[in-house]
């Protein structure tokens, strides 16, 4: 994107809303199994905010920190942890993908396992996102 | 003609029973629908240490299905960004 193309009021709005935007989807993801929410909702309020900062500052700078290599390399890495995930469970002596890690339900650290996989899906889903925008935009 | 006739209306009847069974999924009152749903709703917190039932079953029971969406996404990305890279290699391709 050009420089004459940016209007003022864009960039700056968008410039202070992103990091709320991420901790909102952080948010999203974290308490997945408390709230409404979860990985897939997380991932793309995460992405939504990647691509709210490419439409504001461009793509070319946030391709300097939100590179194309290091999001394929969290997509990938991010599918085979959910894979490793599921044979944890099978070392462990259960099914694959069985809850492995669990608390009762009043203690605080409960779920750790869901916890795992909203957070692995999340991330998946977000970059996904980023990486089909960063492709359609190169297009043009 | 009448061994025709058993054949069609053996493959009708066929039809009928997958029918009736595809459209009790329908009918959340059946007791063969209701079993499932009751375990959930009743000891989903315990089993799976989610107090979101949403995710309690589709991360606890059936995390394997998650395992399949998520294998979806990632053929749906890896599908549209070489799609549109051959695009533009093409394009590249036109110019030089």
């Amino acid at each position: 994107m050009e420089k004459e193309d940016k209007s003022e009021i864009v960039g700056i709005t968008s410039r202070k809303l992103v990091p709320y935007i991420l901790l909102f989807g952080f948010y999203l993801i974290s308490y997945g199994h408390f709230s409404p929410g979860g990985g897939f909702q997380g991932g793309v309020v995460l992405g939504a905010g990647i691509i709210l900062l490419c439409l504001s500052r461009g793509i070319s700078l946030t391709e300097i920190s939100f590179s194309r290599q290091k999001i394929t390399l969290l997509e990938i890495s991010m599918i085979t942890t959910f894979i490793l995930l599921g044979i944890v469970g099978l070392v462990m002596g259960k099914n694959f993908l069985s809850n492995v890690f669990l608390g009762k339900v009043e203690e605080v650290p409960t779920a750790g396992f869901i916890f795992l996989l909203d957070l692995v899906i999340g991330l998946k889903a977000g970059a996904g996102i980023i990486l089909i925008f960063y492709s359609l935009a190169k297009m043009r | 003609m009448s061994k025709k006739w058993a054949k069609e209306i053996l493959i009708l009847l066929i039809i009928m029973l997958l029918g009736i069974i595809f459209f009790s999924g329908f009918y959340p009152h059946l007791p063969l629908n209701l079993a499932v749903s009751e375990h959930y709703v009743a000891r989903g917190e315990r089993e799976t240490g989610a107090i979101n039932i949403v995710s309690s079953i589709y991360l606890g029971y059936r995390a394997f299905d998650t395992l399949g969406e998520t294998i979806a996404l990632l053929v749906t990305v890896s599908s549209i960004v070489f799609l549109l890279e051959k695009k533009e290699e093409r394009n590249i391709g036109k110019r030089r």
